[in-house]
């Protein structure tokens, strides 16, 4: 099977993924900073564990009909809520559990505050272990990134699953860039986030372009 | 901001209630207040000091001692008995209104 | 048939039976919590008990037996509600319980809780239930219930509950409870009001020195008679010494964080009131404290803190320096000393180092709802990581 073009597009910018020298070496140095790292065996031979923090947004329904991730103000006749509506806001001391129900989104943060150097990005994923258990994260964090890791958790088992806040919960690989892109180029919508922050969607600019060509396709400007 | 809420209303309050528990012949009261009295008597007579008596008990020994002095300098704190309650009582009472007004 | 009051007396009852059931649901981390709440419903069950059997009583027995026992049980709970994990700003309490173990390292144990109130500029401590320990012994006497643990109310503004520069205010608070319970400056007051009128005398100089602080008090120079209670300038001074008392209470941790928040909040800072010296005074005499300048008030306040417990007032906070936050990291914090220290350096960020802060953010953020977040969650994220730290390593198997 042949390359895709975004495979190839990767291949020409990533040099590699960082090994367990690397990393301990960019640590040391001062390019790589996770605080805290409780344990130096977090660090693999191909990457990092990170454990679950210790606050979570957990999805809820209340009496909005749905949640707006556009700009189009018809279809919510211009009273767009908060995204923060839709979830609930709850915290855990390390070492208490918390339950992730079925089919259920939950964000959550790492325990570790990160720094990743500007030529590095990192990509997480679901510790083998609780994959198994049918829970999903699809996250990457941006070369420069500053802040707790956002984890994005759906529990797609048809159990509820208990956590343990500051289990080692998601392995992060960092991949090396050939040139270096400063997190702070442009403005980010999360900076140095300790806690869960819900979607900022809205913000994106593309949204309001996409808003005014659907008002002129329907003669609504 | 800044502000500590008063608190002497709640601590008479409780001392008042005590006394006319006492007065009224429950004995259990008589314990938490025998402490109060003496180190009253023990403030009035020079033994102790503002820097040594009882911290928690503070407010009220200052006040009955600066209130009736000389009472509180000869009452003999191994007999106390109902008409020492009493008096106390009174002290607090109508010392109370003065402070408070 | 019954009286009205005792009918009321049943009303109350049955509120605080309901009150108690909701608080049912309440989940707390500190287990300490947990167990207070239960013997507030174990005291509940004994004072309905006793009430059944004594439809007879009079209205002065009500209040005397029951009423206040009853709002006890009412004042426990409006703090214990508000202090589940969800809703403390555990970070800031910690801190705060650091603080407060320097000074009680004897006798019952504890427990700071939070009660969020809308009024903006609400921080207070609430001395309700820590003003004494008699309540708990006459529960202990009546009903044979005996609390584990004593709670140090705290309110602080629902709207800043994460806001960890004003949050500097509350070790000021936390000063008013440490006062109270060894009544520093109500012993001080007595013995400076003395040396004043001329009944305890002292050298004339040191008499001028503390007339500097308290001007209202020079009409007693000299008069030989005692200030009695009844004399609201009695009050004024122990209010006054009482605030000066906790400013340097809580400069020993904050260093003079509070200093120009409190200068913006009072707005007048030359003038005294009845419960408050003027702000000049009060940020004078921290900034002599901290620089180790011979201030009288502290000289005094020191010898009387240590006439009563043999302590004294000294700089308990160590410099977290600032390279961290401006690489946009949470500082690791390397003792208690420093974990005071960081409010300091989140203050001296905001007050003087804003535009270089904005400079890690590449000057992307202009509003300073974003610069205040940065702070906020720096300060958060290094107090939450040296108390992580700290409990993994106690945790930790030894090897």
């Amino acid at each position: 099977m042949g390359e895709s073009k975004t495979e190839r597009i990767e291949h020409s910018l990533v040099n590699s993924c960082l090994s367990k020298s690397e990393i301990n070496d960019f640590i040391s140095e001062g390019k790589l900073h996770i605080r805290p790292l409780l344990e130096s065996s977090q660090v693999g031979e191909i990457g990092i564990d990170f454990r679950l923090g210790t606050d979570f947004l957990v999805s809820i329904q209340g009496r909005e009909a749905f949640i707006n991730a556009s700009k189009n103000e018809w279809i919510d006749r211009g009273n767009q809520r908060d995204i923060y509506q839709f979830f609930q806001t709850t915290r855990r001391q390390i070492g208490e559990t918390f339950i992730l129900h079925p089919h259920q989104t939950v964000l959550a943060v790492s325990l570790e505050y990160i720094k990743l150097p500007e030529n590095c990005f990192m990509k997480l994923y679901m510790r083998s272990s609780y994959s198994r258990l049918g829970i999903t994260i699809s996250t990457i964090a941006q070369p420069g990134y500053c802040g707790c890791l956002s984890l994005e958790l759906t529990n797609n088992n048809n159990n509820p699953i208990n956590l343990t806040v500051g289990a080692r919960l998601v392995q992060g690989i960092i991949y090396r860039l050939n040139s270096s892109a400063p997190y702070f180029s442009s403005p980010r919508k999360y900076v140095c986030q300790v806690r869960p922050e819900p979607s900022a969607i809205t913000a994106d600019s593309d949204l309001n372009i996409l808003n005014e060509m659907w008002k002129e396709n329907n003669n609504r400007k | 901001m800044y502000h500590s809420h008063s608190y002497q209303d709640e601590a008479f309050g409780v001392f008042v209630s005590f006394l006319r528990n006492v007065i009224n012949g429950d004995q259990k009261y008589a314990e938490l207040i025998l402490p109060i009295i003496t180190d009253a008597h023990e403030l009035a007579t020079g033994e102790k000091t503002y820097f040594t008596i009882n911290r928690d008990n503070y407010t009220i020994i200052t006040f009955l001692v600066e209130s009736s002095k000389d009472y509180f300098q000869t009452l003999n704190t191994g007999n106390i008995i109902k008409s020492d309650y009493q008096r106390i009582l009174e002290v607090v009472s109508s010392q109370r209104e003065l402070v408070f007004a | 048939m019954v009286s009205p009051f005792y009918n009321i007396l049943k009303l109350h009852l049955a509120q605080a039976e309901f009150a108690l059931e909701k608080a049912k649901n309440n989940t707390y981390s500190d287990k300490r919590k947990e167990e207070y709440q239960d013997k507030l419903s174990l005291l509940f069950c004994e004072i309905k008990k006793s009430v059944a059997n004594d439809d007879t009583i009079s209205e002065a027995e009500i209040y005397d037996q029951y009423k206040r026992h009853i709002d006890f049980i009412f004042k426990s709970l409006e703090f214990l509600d508000s202090s589940t994990l969800n809703q403390i700003p555990y970070e800031i309490v910690e801190c705060l319980d650091y603080a407060m173990k320097d000074w009680l390292t004897s006798g019952n144990e504890y427990v700071i809780v939070t009660s969020l109130i809308n009024n903006v500029g609400g921080f207070s401590f609430d001395p309700t239930l820590a003003y004494s320990e008699t309540i708990y012994n006459e529960i202990k006497t009546k009903y044979s219930i005996e609390f584990n643990c004593r709670l140090v109310q705290i309110n602080l503004p629902r709207a800043l509950v994460r806001d960890y520069l004003s949050s500097v205010v509350l070790y000021h608070e936390l000063g008013h409870f440490i006062d109270m319970k060894f009544k520093f400056t109500e012993s001080l007051t007595r013995e400076i009001l003395d040396n004043v009128t001329g009944i305890n005398t002292i050298d004339t100089v040191e008499v001028d020195r503390l007339l500097y602080y308290f001007p209202y008090l020079t009409q007693f120079r000299g008069i030989n008679t005692q200030l009695s209670t009844t004399n609201q300038y009695f009050w004024a001074t122990a209010n006054h010494l009482g605030e000066f008392f906790c400013d340097l209470f809580a400069s020993q941790y904050i260093s003079d964080s509070s200093n120009f928040y409190l200068q913006y909040l009072t707005e007048d800072n030359r003038n005294y009131t009845g419960s408050h010296p003027s702000t000049n005074f009060r940020v004078n005499v921290v900034n002599d404290f901290l620089n180790k300048i011979d201030n009288i008030l502290v000289n005094r306040i020191n010898k009387a803190i240590a006439s009563i417990n043999g302590m004294a007032l000294e700089i308990r906070s160590e410099e977290v320096l600032m390279d961290d936050f401006f690489n946009l990291l949470p500082a690791n914090v390397a003792n208690l000393k420093q974990l005071h220290g960081l409010f300091n350096t989140g203050w001296k960020i905001w007050l003087n180092e804003q535009s270089r802060l904005s400079k890690s953010l590449n000057d992307q953020y202009t509003a300073p709802v974003r610069l205040h977040n940065v702070i906020n969650n720096l300060i958060e994220k290094s107090i939450a990581n040296f108390i992580t730290q700290l409990r993994w390593e106690k945790a930790k198997p030894k090897e």
